[in-house]
């Protein structure tokens, strides 16, 4: 098809796939509504089909579009179906306008750099072969391998025997990192397949999309709940970080894990604030999608979901259902870990060594090392921007001002998921190579959650205030007031 | 949706913005840096960004050369490089799957032979030779 038509193709599919899973929750609503859910369908889709198509590799299927067909064409059915038979509600919000021109206009400006970034951004994808080796060295070729050959573990199984040595460099001729999930190896592979040969831009092509699905699932989830006036300009401030964006050029897992996980403790929060079974929905697919990314995926996951249990333990009879669809969610790894087992790929990072006082002790040094490398980029506002600081200045405002302890969530985000990759770093005998090699990358999935909790953040802080909610309508020059009609 | 901004002094500032973007894009220097990164004036092309400096070409025309079967061998001859050998392992599990590598050319049914000191490592013959680039050739092979 060529680089762009086959890009498009693909994700249009995908978002088409979305949308039938949809249904139960979209039926009998407006063009507009099913128009402002594109995002989420997208999301859906690129979660769903390659996580459905990496439950299957294990039993040796490849993982070609004969595949992709047939899942896709599965799921879109079973959605359908179950659209007909079940009802769940989407409770899709309208905003109120802006109050006044002044907030008018922070709106409008906002709306356009989002627009603006995500349009020079897909462009740019499209322009950009990924800077970072592993996409082309490791992730793309598992996806062609497995649509080639299926999961064979002569190129997954560690063996000592198949090395060759370089110089003094030892280079293996399995995949390296085969512990990760297969998730993104497998869209990779799509998106070649949809391209018509082997080019790079398309996985550029592929992470704008994503990035784009992102910023129109965050918007419509938080949608007429939080105000326009700081929803866009905190979407904006999340996208516009210059390490965002650059790692959306760089081809690697770490920016689909991030959006994905975003997405599903934000839905756990729909789910805990508003009982929503949509949201609860929605967090077992982005959740489950979240798992099949990167190995790190399900410890983020249970880790940021215990974060989140504890700041709502007041409504501690909605953590049960939350907790057993993350329970579903991470289930639908099962192959692929019995998988591992049974060919004894075991994961680079090493529990024993993590649990071993005496390991630890030897090691310190890497202690030091990741405490200082992982904090500098956590903090860097040079890569970040104001993300981290405004979340934790946001949280101890809302902290001091309710004294409930939820307000600290997307900072415990961030300083336990930069405790989690130190222990990790440190109990890891590459610890030191990996640390200045992805150091970089570790913090993107906690940055990337915090930043999207910001707008509620601000919104809480803003109705505490001034009283008033983002459904409020402001007073029209001609005098009339009123509610938001909630559709 | 549309808030109490009149549409004319809207759409006004729309226009503004977007020439205040494009006036950023053309800007020179450190202004336009931003808008440069991530739009990519310099476009790449659809190869991989390689480490080491990778025939390209090369590695395509090889991955079409070799037969499409996972039962194929091949074995990478280079100078002893470490960027050079990583970065070829890795071009070759992305070209030449379904064929699989092998550490050793007695196991091998092709070599490629990239920038070696010798065009074929000792114990095996050429059956048949394509030259891929200069000092870049595909051989299958038969063992001595």
């Amino acid at each position: 098809m060529g680089l762009v038509p086959g890009v498009v193709a693909l994700n249009v599919l995908l978002a088409a796939v979305g949308y039938c899973v949809l249904y139960a929750a979209l039926r009998g609503r407006s063009v507009m509504t099913y128009a402002s859910y594109a995002g989420v369908a997208l999301l859906l889709g690129a979660g769903l089909v390659p996580l459905v198509l990496s439950m299957l590799a294990p039993t040796g299927l490849h993982l070609g579009l004969p595949a992709f067909a047939v899942v896709a064409a599965v799921l879109a059915a079973a959605g359908l179906a179950a659209g007909r038979v079940y009802r769940l509600d989407a409770d899709p919000r309208r905003a109120a306008p802006p109050a006044g021109r002044l907030e008018d206009a922070v709106v409008t400006v906002a709306a356009f750099g989002i627009v603006a970034i995500l349009g020079i951004a897909l462009v740019g994808a499209f322009r950009s072969s990924p800077w970072l080796d592993d996409t082309w060295y490791f992730w793309l070729p598992k996806g062609r391998a497995l649509d080639l050959v299926g999961l064979d573990p002569r190129l997954w199984t560690p063996n000592p025997r198949l090395h060759m040595l370089f110089g003094n460099d030892h280079e293996s001729l399995w995949f390296i990192r085969p512990d990760n999930p297969l998730w993104w190896s497998i869209l990779l592979n799509l998106d070649m397949r949809f391209v018509g040969s082997i080019d790079m831009r398309a996985v550029n092509g592929e992470l704008a999309f994503l990035m784009i699905g992102f910023v129109g699932t965050a918007a419509r989830l938080l949608w007429g709940r939080v105000r326009l006036s700081i929803l866009l300009p905190a979407l904006l401030l999340l996208l516009s970080a210059p390490e965002f964006l650059r790692q959306t050029q760089g081809g690697d897992a770490d920016i689909p894990l991030a959006i994905y996980l975003a997405l599903a403790i934000l839905c756990a929060v729909g789910w805990l604030a508003l009982r929503s079974r949509f949201a609860l929905a929605l967090f077992v697919v982005f959740a489950a999608t979240a798992a099949a990314i990167k190995s790190e995926g399900v410890l983020e996951l249970v880790l940021d979901l215990a974060i989140v249990s504890v700041a709502a333990w007041r409504v501690r009879r909605a953590l049960l259902p939350l907790w057993g669809a993350a329970v579903v969610a991470i289930g639908t790894g099962i192959p692929w870990y019995v998988w591992r087992s049974v060919h004894d790929v075991s994961n680079v990072f090493s529990l024993r060594n993590a649990l071993s006082p005496s390991y630890l002790r030897q090691h310190t040094d890497l202690l030091h090392g990741g405490l200082r490398i992982l904090g500098d980029h956590l903090t860097s506002i040079r890569e970040w921007s104001l993300i981290v600081p405004l979340a934790i200045l946001l949280g101890l405002l809302g902290l001091v001002r309710e004294r409930r302890v939820a307000w600290l969530a997307p900072a415990a985000f961030l300083g336990f998921g930069y405790v989690f990759f130190v222990w990790i770093s440190w109990a890891d005998p590459d610890g030191a190579f990996r640390l200045v090699a992805s150091a970089y990358r570790y913090v993107t999935p906690p940055i990337v959650l915090a930043g999207v909790f910001l707008p509620l953040l601000a919104e809480r802080l803003v109705t505490g205030v001034t009283g008033r909610t983002p459904t409020d309508r402001p007073v029209g020059s001609d005098g009339r007031t009123g509610k938001a009609r909630a559709s | 949706m549309l808030g109490p901004l009149p549409l004319r002094l809207r759409l006004g500032l729309v226009a503004l913005l977007t020439l205040a973007t494009v006036a950023v894009a053309l800007a020179p220097g450190r202004l336009s840096a931003p808008i440069r990164r991530v739009a990519n004036y310099r476009a790449d092309t659809r190869d991989p960004i390689y480490n080491a400096p990778i025939n390209a070409r090369a590695i395509r025309r090889a991955g079409a050369l070799l037969p499409d079967s996972r039962r194929v061998t091949y074995y990478i001859h280079t100078r002893p490089a470490p960027q050079l050998g990583h970065d070829l392992i890795g071009a070759g599990l992305l070209f030449f799957l379904p064929a699989v590598p092998v550490p050793s050319p007695r196991e091998a049914q092709w070599i490629l032979s990239y920038e070696a000191p010798t065009r074929l490592p000792k114990g095996v013959r050429a059956d048949r030779a394509y030259t891929l680039g200069k000092r870049i050739y595909l051989i299958r092979v038969r063992q001595a």
